[in-house]
C-alpha cells in the first residue's frame, strides 16, 4: 500500500483484461488452497499447493500455517540424513520469494522457523549472511532484515563480533545516512565493550563522523549516533537546586540532575552542612522510580543561613538506560537572607566534548545553509559543558544557537523556544511565564522558578 | 489545501464496494478485518456511521471467530492477534461488544503470552511488539487484563527500549515510531507511563517532522501520513504534543488527499489513496482538534464517546 504511484492515466482495456485475468488465477489458486485446508489434506500436492500460493500472495499468514503443518508431517516421515535436503530446499525458495517481496513479515518469519529445525548452522550461516547482505545493498533500511540478521547472529553463535563491526563499517562508508546501521553498531559496540568504552574507541569514531558529519551536516543519521557515542563519555552531573522549599523546617532541597535517574540514596551522594555530614532520605518527584529530579529532606539539620555541599560518592548509579557514572564534581549551596548561590567545585573530564565543539564550529564557519543540524548538536554539547563545568561551556552561546534554530528550522520552533526560555532563565537568574514541561529542562532552572505553581 | 469532508465521507462509504472494481483490491483480501477497522473507524471520526450495514458486518465478524475464540482477517483465514484486535475494535465500534463472550477471546489472547513476556501473533510463534498492544488493548476493552502477566511484558516491551527513548520491534532492533506507538500505548493501557522518558523521546519524535511538515518514522526516510497517527498520538500520551508544528502537520495530510478522483488519502501527496492512510490522516487531524472530527483517544484509536461507554 505503501508509495504507490498515483497513476495519470486510467488503465488501458488491454490492461484490465490482463489484470482480470490474473486475479482470476489468483482467485482460483486461494479456492482451491483453502479447499484443500478444509479437507485436512496433508499430502505433498497439497504441499506443492501452497508453494505456488504463498509464491503470488506472501503476505497471506493463513497459506504459511498451512505449509508449516505439512511440513512438520514431512519432517516426521523424512529420514535424518535427508532432513537437510528438504529444509535447504526451502530456504531456497524462500530466498527467491523474500527477494520479490522484501518487507513481508510472514516470510522472514518462515525463514527464521524453518532455521530453527536446522541441526547444522555453519553450514548456513555465510549463506544466511550473504542474503542479508544482498537484501541490505538492495535497500538498506530494510529493518526486518536487519532484525533478522541481529537475530540470526545471536541464534547461530556469533563468529566474531568485530566481522559485525567491520559490515556495518562497509555499510556506513556506502552511506552515511544509514541510520539502521549506525544503530546496529551502537549494539555491537556495547557487546564489544560490556564495560565502558576505550577512549581510544571514541576517538577513531569521533573521526569517521568528522568525516561523516562535514560531508552531509544536515544527517540527522550522523549526529544521532553523534549524540549516543558522547553519551557514553558523560557522567551523571548536578544541574541546579531549588532555593524555595529551603524555607521549610528542616530544610529540604530539590536537585536536579543531568539524566532521569533511579535509587539515589545517601551512599551515592553525601550531604553535609557546613562540615556536619546530614542524614535524610531521596525521593524522586514527579515521575518514579526514574526522575530527572529529587527532593533529599534531612532528618534534621541546624539553623541559620549555612552553607551546604553535596558531593557525590557513588561511582555508579543507574539511569533509564542502564549504569552510568555519577560525576567526581563537588556542588556547594548557600543561603543568604536575601540570595541563594550554588556553585560547582572541580571539572570534568571535558576533553572530547570540547574538541567536538570546536570541530563543529570550523563546520559552522564554512557552512552557510545546511546549518540547522549542527547548532542543535553545537547547542547541545554546550549544555554539557556547562554542566561539567568547563569554561567552554557558555550561556550566551547556548542562546545565541537557539535564537538561530527558531529562525532557520521553523518547523521545529515549539521545542527550540522551550529551550531558549530555560537557558534565558538561567542568564537572567529568572524564569519567564512561559510554563516549562519538559522535566529534563525544569531540573536546570530549579533555582529560579516556583514549583508548587 | 482544505481539507475535504463530503469527499472523504463518500470515499469511506464507498470503499468495500469500489474496491471490487479497483484493480489489484483482491490482494487486500486477508486484510479485511483491518479494512473494515480503518473504514468504520473513519466515517466514525467523520460523524458519518449509520446502522445501515450494521448487522450484515457484526455477522461477519462473528463468522470470522475460530473456536479457540481468536478471529481470522476474513472468512476461512486463520486466527491472529491482529484481527482479533481490528474484530474487538469494530465491535466496540457498533456497541456491539455484548455480542461476544469475553473470556473465550481472552484466553485466545493469554494463550499466547510467551513466558519472556512477549506476545506471539498466533500459536506458530511470530512475535514482536504489535502483538503486545493488541493483546493489552483487547484486554482491556474487555475487561480482562487479569488473564496475563502484565508486568511479564512490561520487563519485555522496555528490553525494546533504546538510548533515543524510541523503541524497536524487538529487542536490539532500530527504534522506528510505529513499535514506539506500540510500546508507548501498552505502558498507558497499563498505567505504566513513568518507565518512559518522556522528553528523550519527545525529542526523538519531534526530529521526525520533517521538511514537508508530515513525519517519518525513523531518521532520514520519506514522510508518510500513518505517522501522523503513530507519532501524534504517541505525543498525546507523554504530553509532549506542543512541540508539534500542527499547521505544517495538517497541511501535508490535506496535501496527501485524492481530491479530483475517487477521494482518500495516500502516504504522501501523488500516491495511491487507500483506507489505512485516510484513516490515520483523519485520526491525525482528529488528535489536532480540526474541521468538528469526533474525538479520538490517543491510546485505543476509538472515539472518545465510545470508549468512555466501554471502560466508564
Amino acid at each position: 500500500m505503501h508509495s504507490r504511484k498515483k497513476r495519470t492515466q486510467p488503465p488501458t482495456p488491454e490492461e484490465i483484461a490482463k489484470e482480470k485475468a490474473r486475479l482470476q488465477k489468483m482467485q482460483e489458486l486461494h479456492t482451491a488452497v483453502f479447499a484443500s485446508m478444509e479437507a485436512q489434506d496433508l499430502s505433498t500436492d497439497a504441499f506443492d499447493l501452497t508453494t505456488r500460493a504463498i509464491r503470488t500472495s506472501s503476505d497471506i499468514y493463513t497459506f504459511f500455517n498451512y505449509r508449516r503443518q505439512i511440513l512438520l508431517k514431512l519432517f516426521e516421515e523424512t529420514p535424518e540424513d535427508q532432513l537437510p535436503a528438504l529444509l535447504k530446499k526451502e530456504l531456497d525458495l524462500l530466498g527467491g520469494i523474500i527477494k520479490e517481496s522484501p518487507k513481508s513479515y510472514t516470510l522472514w518469519f518462515h525463514r527464521q522457523w524453518i532455521l530453527q529445525r536446522c541441526k547444522n548452522l555453519t553450514d548456513i550461516m555465510e549463506r544466511e549472511l550473504k542474503l542479508c547482505e544482498y537484501m541490505l545493498n538492495k535497500d538498506n533500511r530494510n529493518f526486518h532484515c536487519w532484525d533478522y540478521r541481529t537475530w540470526f547472529v545471536k541464534f547461530a553463535g556469533t563468529e566474531s563480533l568485530q566481522d559485525e563491526l567491520l559490515f556495518t563499517d562497509s555499510m556506513i562508508l556506502r552511506d552515511f545516512s544509514n541510520f539502521s546501521a549506525w544503530h546496529y553498531r551502537t549494539k555491537v559496540v556495547k557487546q564489544i565493550y560490556t564495560g565502558e568504552i576505550p577512549d581510544e574507541f571514541v576517538r577513531s569514531e569521533l573521526g569517521r563522523l568528522k568525516n561523516a558529519y562535514f560531508t552531509c551536516p544536515m544527517d540527522q543519521s550522523i549526529w544521532n549516533y553523534h549524540r549516543w557515542l558522547l553519551n557514553q563519555k558523560e557522567p551523571i552531573m548536578i544541574t541546579g537546586i531549588s532555593p524555595r522549599e529551603f524555607e521549610e523546617t528542616p530544610k529540604c532541597f530539590i536537585i536536579g540532575f543531568s539524566h532521569n535517574i533511579k535509587g539515589i540514596n545517601e551512599n551515592s551522594i553525601g550531604v553535609s552542612q557546613g562540615w556536619e555530614p546530614l542524614q535524610g532520605t531521596w525521593e524522586p518527584l514527579y515521575t518514579q522510580p526514574f526522575s530527572y529530579i529529587w527532593k533529599f529532606t534531612p532528618s534534621q539539620s541546624a539553623p541559620g543561613d549555612i552553607e551546604f555541599r553535596l558531593s557525590p560518592i557513588n561511582t555508579e548509579l543507574t539511569d533509564i538506560n542502564g549504569h552510568k557514572k555519577l560525576t567526581s564534581l563537588q556542588y556547594k549551596f548557600k543561603k543568604t537572607e536575601n540570595k541563594s548561590e550554588f556553585s560547582v567545585e572541580g571539572q570534568e573530564d571535558a576533553t572530547f566534548f570540547e574538541s567536538e565543539l570546536e570541530s563543529i564550529d570550523e563546520l559552522l564557519r564554512i557552512e552557510e545553509d545546511d546549518r540547522s543540524q549542527a547548532v542543535l548538536r553545537k547547542a547541545q554539547l554546550l549544555e554539557t559543558l556547562s554542566f561539567m563545568n568547563s569554561e567552554k561551556g557558555n550561556i550566551d552561546q547556548i542562546i545565541a544557537s537557539y535564537q538561530e534554530l527558531i529562525r532557520i528550522d521553523y518547523r521545529r520552533a515549539p521545542f527550540y523556544r522551550e529551550s531558549l526560555s530555560v537557558y534565558n532563565a538561567i542568564k537572567n537568574k529568572s524564569a519567564e511565564s512561559s510554563p516549562i514541561v519538559s522535566r529534563k529542562m525544569l531540573a536546570k532552572i530549579l533555582g529560579f522558578i516556583d514549583l508548587n505553581q | 489545501m482544505a481539507f475535504d469532508k463530503a469527499k472523504q465521507i463518500s470515499y469511506l462509504l464507498s470503499a468495500d464496494t469500489r474496491e471490487e472494481e479497483d484493480i489489484g483490491s483482491y490482494s487486500f483480501e486477508h486484510l479485511r478485518m483491518g479494512g473494515a477497522y480503518w473504514t468504520i473507524g473513519g466515517l466514525s471520526l467523520l460523524k458519518s456511521l449509520n446502522e445501515d450495514r450494521k448487522e450484515e458486518i457484526v455477522n461477519w465478524i462473528l463468522q470470522c471467530q475460530h473456536e479457540n475464540g481468536g478471529f481470522g482477517g476474513n472468512l476461512k483465514h486463520d486466527p491472529h492477534i491482529t484481527n482479533t484486535h481490528y474484530a474487538v475494535l469494530v465491535l466496540a465500534l457498533y456497541n456491539s461488544l455484548h455480542l461476544i463472550d469475553p473470556d473465550r477471546i481472552a484466553s485466545y489472547i493469554a494463550s499466547l503470552q510467551n513466558p519472556d513476556g512477549s506476545f506471539k501473533g498466533d500459536e506458530w510463534g511470530e512475535t514482536d511488539l504489535r502483538f503486545i498492544y493488541c493483546g493489552f488493548s483487547s484486554l482491556k476493552l474487555l475487561n480482562r487484563l487479569h488473564k496475563i502477566d502484565v508486568q511479564l511484558s512490561v520487563d519485555y516491551i522496555l528490553r525494546c527500549k533504546n538510548f533515543e527513548g524510541a523503541f524497536g520491534a524487538v529487542p536490539d532492533a532500530e527504534s522506528h515510531a510505529a513499535y514506539t506507538f506500540c510500546a508507548v500505548g501498552a505502558l498507558a493501557v497499563v498505567d505504566r507511563l513513568d518507565l518512559i522518558d518522556a522528553d528523550e523521546l519527545g525529542y526523538w519524535m519531534m526530529l521526525r517532522q520533517t521538511e514537508s511538515g508530515g513525519f517519518n518514522g525513523r531518521p532520514e526516510k520519506l514522510p508518510d501520513v500513518c505517522y501522523s497517527w503513530w507519532i501524534l498520538s504517541t505525543f498525546f500520551m507523554i504530553n509532549r504534543q506542543h512541540w508539534v508544528n500542527y499547521e505544517a502537520l495538517s497541511e501535508f495530510i490535506n496535501r496527501a488527499q485524492d481530491l479530483e478522483g475517487k477521494g482518500g488519502i495516500a502516504d504522501r501527496a501523488g500516491n495511491e489513496t487507500d483506507v489505512f492512510h485516510t484513516f490515520f490522516g483523519i485520526a491525525g487531524l482528529s488528535l489536532m482538534g480540526y474541521h468538528d472530527l469526533e474525538k479520538i483517544d490517543p491510546i485505543y484509536a476509538l472515539p472518545e464517546p465510545i470508549l468512555k461507554n466501554i471502560l466508564g
